[in-house]
């Protein structure tokens, strides 16, 4: 199928742990309030 | 010189395998948006360890302070009203986490052959985490815990059978003490032993198919 089969660093890390960043912005967010 | 610090450690411990073992396996191209949100419960997870254990230096479990010391964590422990707060709204993003996975991972029907016990084993983890915010909730011992409590004595009540017997030793058993050490330490080790094996059939069998 002609995948490339990335690694899982650093593409992998860094997307979920930006998506990471995102939750703990929101839980944050939410316990701020 | 943070090469050298590597190798000096590397020829003690043997981390470079490690680290490479863990970090350097391929992940199929199909993975999209909808396969995070294991990951994501589990870094929810990490976060309720963390912000839990910094409430144990607080909080007292016994239905004469209980109220007093989680009043004190809120309002005069620098930054406590932050860490109850995260506590609490992690553990309601935790359960909406939850869900898209089983929904996800129903949707993929990443549930039948070979990855049947890997479900099994995280439909268990999902009763964990009801049995983490059942007992959660008395915590803090006030009204809310109060009729919390008396809301799933009453439910229990109406089982039938052993309903009335397990009423009783809910009533009995089940309140701010108890509670707390199973909040504490008998749900963690479940959970901990229940993770542990879903992680490593998680590796085993690798990343199920695309839709």
């Amino acid at each position: 199928m002609g995948m490339k089969n990335r690694k899982f660093w650093p593409h992998h890390v860094l997307k979920s742990g930006f998506l990471m960043l995102v939750v703990l912005a929101v839980i944050v967010t939410l316990s701020y309030y | 010189m943070i090469g050298k610090i590597y190798d000096w450690l590397d020829h003690r411990t043997g981390i470079k395998k490690l680290v490479t073992d863990k970090l350097e396996y391929p992940i199929p191209d199909h993975v999209n948006f909808f396969y995070c949100f294991g990951g994501l419960s589990f870094f929810i997870i990490l976060l309720q360890v963390v912000s839990g254990f910094v409430m144990l230096f607080y909080y007292t479990p016994t239905p004469e302070k209980a109220l007093e010391s989680v009043n004190y964590l809120s309002t005069e422990v620098p930054y406590g009203w932050l860490i109850r707060n995260m506590h609490r709204w992690a553990a309601t993003l935790l359960v909406a986490m939850i869900f898209f996975h089983i929904t996800s991972v129903f949707l993929h029907r990443a549930f039948r052959n070979p990855r049947e016990l890997n479900w099994l084993s995280g439909l268990l983890m999902g009763l964990v985490v009801i049995l983490f915010s059942v007992t959660g909730v008395i915590l803090p011992w006030d009204w809310k815990s109060y009729w919390d409590l008396t809301i799933w004595a009453d439910f229990i009540g109406t089982w039938p059978f052993f309903g009335h017997a397990l009423r009783d030793l809910l009533l009995v058993n089940f309140a701010v003490g108890r509670s707390f050490v199973i909040h504490v330490w008998a749900l963690p080790l479940v959970t901990i032993i229940l993770l542990w094996v879903h992680f490593k059939m998680v590796k085993k069998h690798g990343i199920s198919g695309p839709l």
